[in-house]
């Protein structure tokens, strides 16, 4: 039986706009579902397109504060109000017109794309909009007003799920999510990112294992500033895979922010579109063999909005549905024209960065004087042993 | 002291300072305001983004926009020299010697000195390298001075009685002295010569009788 894939969307997302000038572009979404469509990704048997509706505040609110909903309402109403005390209306979390409604809609979303999968509807289930990790239950931070991820998993366990793999590759710190399940064993949360000392949102140590009952069940990797594709896919290798065997979720929830490109303005690690299909290619095989094959993936960073998003995630919906695009490919030259008249940026022409995307495999044995192998270990050490993992390779 | 110096004023911008040091190929330049009066120094250290530290991002309030490569780029476009710049100065008037100089570098940890006229204006500017090549003398230079002028001039002893190599300032001498004591003061006229770094004495001089003392006690002989 082929990969079967609910991709969820709606135009009416990109109406999470912070506005000309902000990284967080909705024009990068744009781009990508037309990259994909061009390439033929949404053709694939098994491809599927559903339209999402908004989240209601019973949704949002087993996350977020009601004080907290009621302040982005105001936000993006009529008067506009700002009110940092909430993070709304700072250079990052700027307010915009239908800012609570544009956000709703995101959390719907992901919301729907986990009720695909956990209803069986299909095997995997996208929301290039979501992946919004770093809001917080009263506070929006880092271009996330409203949590999707962590919504869509308290949904997945009020629904029946017991246990939920989630894996962020996203550059910064996955904290919104770690912190709603810090103290919850059902969710192990792995978050792959550049070290806190010289990035946002500055947390993010291994040392942050979880508390209470759920010690060991938030993993943080965190990795070097200028960290490339094999150090990256070496980190992964040492430590997705074997939490993943032994934990065996329902349904693993994955968000697949780009911005760890050596071309995103936002971060400082050095890594290329070939390198991160090749995790896209082993999230997909991990949740064939320790979830079922229940995946539900989102998007979240990627600020170099021409260059590198839509090929990332281009390449992340052809995995999923189980048509990877060849990297020798080249883009649809009338994708490339539309992408510059859209944005006034020259479009690349292949699908590859060119980059081998090899590692050598953890269990070969590792380098203590290498940086990125001393944060692995730090990792591996920090939590292996609460899942009756060796630490040693 | 080079007189050629460049400097750069109080509103130039990073970029600038940035070219202009790979252009003329050098790591600092005084800050001159609009008076042409020494303001400060800057470096290449001082333009290494440090001060994105992670106040500006970690922490309630901390801002996604503000770390990674396009909030550092942002933050260093928008300083100048002004604000770079290691200020008040270290400078050094244009009649100072080298000895204060180099005394000036090594208290106040700088590694260069923008020498001003007496109404603050720049008028060059000695670096570290400057200061040290005064040290730097030519081995055979020195050894030539060991032999006429220590040797032969001050001791009227024959040259071609004494062994002098010099080797990066290090001077070892051998030959027989008349007396322990004419091969001390040889050694330390040599030590403090202009350009030696080092002396290792190789001297000899013939056994002495040790004085008479009462008791019959024998002195040292010798180092």
């Amino acid at each position: 039986m082929g990969d079967t894939l609910e991709v969820v969307w709606d135009d009416a997302l990109a109406a999470y706009d912070f506005g000309a000038g902000h990284p967080f572009a909705p024009v990068r979404i744009e781009l990508t579902m037309a990259l994909a469509r061009g390439l033929g990704v949404f053709d694939a048997p098994g491809v599927s397109l559903a339209v999402p509706e908004p989240a209601c505040d019973a949704l949002l609110e087993s996350l977020h504060d009601p004080a907290y909903i009621a302040a982005v309402r105001r936000a993006g109403g009529k008067e506009a109000l700002p009110d940092p005390v909430f993070g709304l209306g700072t250079m990052d979390n700027p307010v915009f017109a239908g800012m609570h409604e544009a956000s709703a809609l995101v959390v719907g979303a992901t919301v729907a794309a986990a009720s695909a999968v956990w209803g069986g509807v299909a095997g995997h289930a996208a929301n290039l909009a979501g992946g919004l990790h770093h809001a917080m239950p009263a506070g929006a931070s880092g271009f996330c007003v409203y949590n999707d991820p962590v919504i869509a998993i308290k949904w997945l366990l009020a629904h029946g799920a017991d246990r939920i793999g989630y894996v962020d590759l996203d550059v910064h710190h996955s904290d919104g999510v770690l912190a709603a399940f810090y103290a919850d064993p059902r969710v192990l949360t792995i978050s792959m990112h550049e070290h806190p000392r010289t990035l946002f949102p500055g947390t993010g140590l291994p040392a942050e294992t979880g508390s209470g009952a759920g010690a060991g069940y938030a993993v943080n990797v965190a990795l070097p500033a200028g960290t490339g594709d094999a150090g990256w896919l070496r980190a992964f290798d040492a430590i997705v895979p074997p939490l993943l065997r032994v934990f065996r979720p329902h349904v693993l929830v994955s968000q697949h922010g780009c911005d760890g490109h050596r071309l995103d303005p936002l971060a400082h690690l050095d890594l290329s579109v070939d390198a991160m299909k090749a995790a896209y290619a082993a999230v997909h095989q991990l949740a064939h063999e320790t979830a079922g094959g229940r995946w539900v993936l989102t998007g979240g960073g990627g600020y170099a909005l021409v260059q590198v998003v839509p090929r990332a995630w281009t390449h992340l919906l052809a995995e999923a549905a189980g048509q990877p695009v060849d990297p020798r490919a080249q883009t649809p030259p009338a994708w490339r024209k539309y992408a510059q008249a859209r944005t006034g940026e020259p479009a690349p022409e292949w699908m590859t960065d060119g980059e081998p995307a090899t590692y050598r495999p953890f269990h070969e044995g590792y380098d203590p004087s290498d940086h990125v192998d001393r944060s692995i270990m730090a990792t591996r050490t920090a939590v292996f042993p609460h899942h009756g993992l060796h630490p040693q390779p | 002291m080079t007189g050629d110096v460049v400097s750069i004023p109080e509103t130039a911008g990073y970029k600038d300072i940035v070219t202009m040091m790979k252009w003329r190929g050098v790591s600092a330049f005084p800050v001159v305001d609009a008076a042409g009066r020494v303001a400060g120094v800057v470096s290449e250290a001082d333009l290494l983004v440090k001060e994105i530290g992670p106040e500006s991002f970690a922490g309630p309030g901390g801002s996604m926009l503000a770390s990674g490569r396009r909030g550092e780029r942002a933050k260093a476009a928008a300083v100048t020299a002004a604000e770079l710049m290691s200020a008040p100065a270290v400078t050094i008037a244009l009649d100072a010697s080298v000895a204060e100089a180099a005394r000036l570098m090594y208290t106040r940890r700088v590694k260069r000195l923008p020498v001003v006229d007496g109404t603050g204006r720049l008028a060059g500017i000695v670096s570290r390298v400057d200061v040290l090549s005064v040290f730097t003398r030519p081995d055979d230079q020195i050894r030539d001075e060991v032999l006429d002028n220590v040797i032969g001039g001050e001791f009227r002893l024959d040259p071609d009685a004494f062994e002098v190599s010099v080797t990066s300032g290090i001077v070892t001498i051998s030959g027989l002295a008349e007396r322990r004591v004419v091969a001390s003061e040889l050694i330390d006229a040599v030590r403090y010569l202009e350009g030696v770094v080092d002396v290792r004495d190789r001297m000899s001089w013939p056994p002495e009788e040790p004085p008479a003392l009462a008791g019959g006690l024998r002195g040292d002989e010798g180092d």
